[in-house]
């Protein structure tokens, strides 16, 4: 299987080098990385779009001094989850939202540390979806349905993949199991899972 | 279609138990059977992980990221000083002259020589990692870093520098861009 990552290191090469078409399809390629960390935080609209901008202009920045494809998307995880927290932060400041019950030191060690993990969860499940791309379109279909909906029957499974009732079950289990396959390659659960990584830098 | 034994005879249930699905055969097997814990575990991370909402950044806002490139990229240098100044450009035409430009950090000397052929332009690039073109043509530096080339008119010595993740245009010298340093 061709290596996801090739794609983005020839982008990010392409980028360093002038090229405007890579560094829009590497934007296209990340937007969804980098817009959902704002936005799971709880950020507004208004405050996502800044954080989005503002990642993008450091990328343009930095990226001469990124040489590892695969360190891309957790730069940029990591930068959209420190923006989100700065923004975040000046909003609670206004708003004078800052709890009693713990000191402003603790709180500045959580909010840090629920945006470090708000950063990995990110990029774990961007590397899930990738991988669920690169699967067969009746699996693909299958995986979406499954992981974009909660507890639907196999009818409405049924009824929205196309696929027979008694197949959902099998092909269910297929595809996952090709999915994990994929992952296990890449080293996906080599990784420490998300409640344990919080130490580790970038 | 031959029956499925040991760890096979789960392979859907495990997947099932992993979205939330209640099987009580396969949770006994699940007791004495490592291997088929550690791709539970492995399937309920994936299914979790996925499950995490995610958000596409609405069209404009991902033009506007698009867009940061190409105005970062495609700059204009500045003429900072120029041997003309007290003079206006119209005297330019009797010999040869000087311009700095800036972008950024940087500065440039361009020399702007009369000849026989017409425009001669002489200047020094930044660093080995810049390219210069003009009119989309690369022009080679010496060793030096020296590059020059002929143009027939004043108003054809634009060039473009190609460096890491920048273009910049140096533009030719007119009576607007003179005189605005002049009057600057």
């Amino acid at each position: 299987m061709k290596d996801r990552f090739s794609d983005v290191g020839i982008l990010l090469e392409r980028a360093k080098r002038g090229d405007n078409k890579a560094w829009n399809k590497l934007v296209e390629h990340f937007q969804n990385l980098v817009y959902s960390i704002p936005a799971r935080m709880g950020l507004q609209t208004e405050d996502c779009n800044d954080v989005f901008q503002t990642t993008f202009v450091a990328l343009y920045q930095n990226m001469q001094n990124i040489n590892e494809p695969k360190a891309l998307s957790r730069w940029l995880a990591v930068t959209a989850s420190r923006e989100a927290l700065r923004v975040r932060r000046l909003g609670s400041k206004h708003q004078g939202e800052v709890p009693e019950e713990i000191t402003l030191e603790d709180l500045l060690v959580l909010e840090e540390r629920s945006a470090e993990e708000m950063a990995i969860e990110a990029l774990e499940s961007d590397k899930i979806w990738a991988a669920v791309r690169s699967l067969p379109d009746r699996c693909k279909r299958l995986l979406e349905v499954l992981f974009s909906r909660e507890n639907l029957s196999y009818e409405e499974i049924s009824r929205m993949t196309g696929m027979p009732v008694g197949a959902i079950g099998p092909t269910r289990a297929r595809c996952l199991e090709q999915l994990r396959k994929i992952l296990q390659k890449e080293g996906f659960f080599e990784q420490e899972v998300v409640s344990q990584a919080t130490g580790g830098g970038s | 279609m031959a029956e499925k034994t040991g760890c096979s005879r789960f392979s859907e249930e495990l997947v099932g138990i992993a979205i939330g699905e209640e099987h009580p055969e396969a949770l006994e097997h699940l007791k004495k059977c490592p291997n088929c814990s550690e791709k539970l575990e492995q399937f309920k991370r994936i299914v979790g992980t996925a499950k995490i909402s995610r958000f596409d950044a609405p069209e404009d806002v991902i033009e506007k990221a698009k867009d940061i490139f190409q105005q970062r990229t495609a700059q204009r240098a500045q003429l900072v000083s120029s041997t003309l100044a007290m003079e206006g450009i119209r005297a330019a035409h009797q010999g040869s002259f000087q311009n700095i430009y800036s972008w950024d950090d940087h500065r440039m000397r361009v020399m702007y020589v009369k000849t026989e052929k017409g425009w001669e332009v002489i200047s020094s690039l930044p660093s080995k990692e810049w390219q210069v073109k003009v009119r989309g043509k690369r022009i080679e530096p010496d060793e030096a870093l020296r590059i020059s080339f002929l143009a027939k008119e004043l108003k054809q010595t634009t060039f473009t520098l190609e460096g890491p993740g920048i273009t910049v245009e140096i533009p030719a010298p007119s009576v607007e861009n003179n005189e605005r340093q002049r009057s600057g």
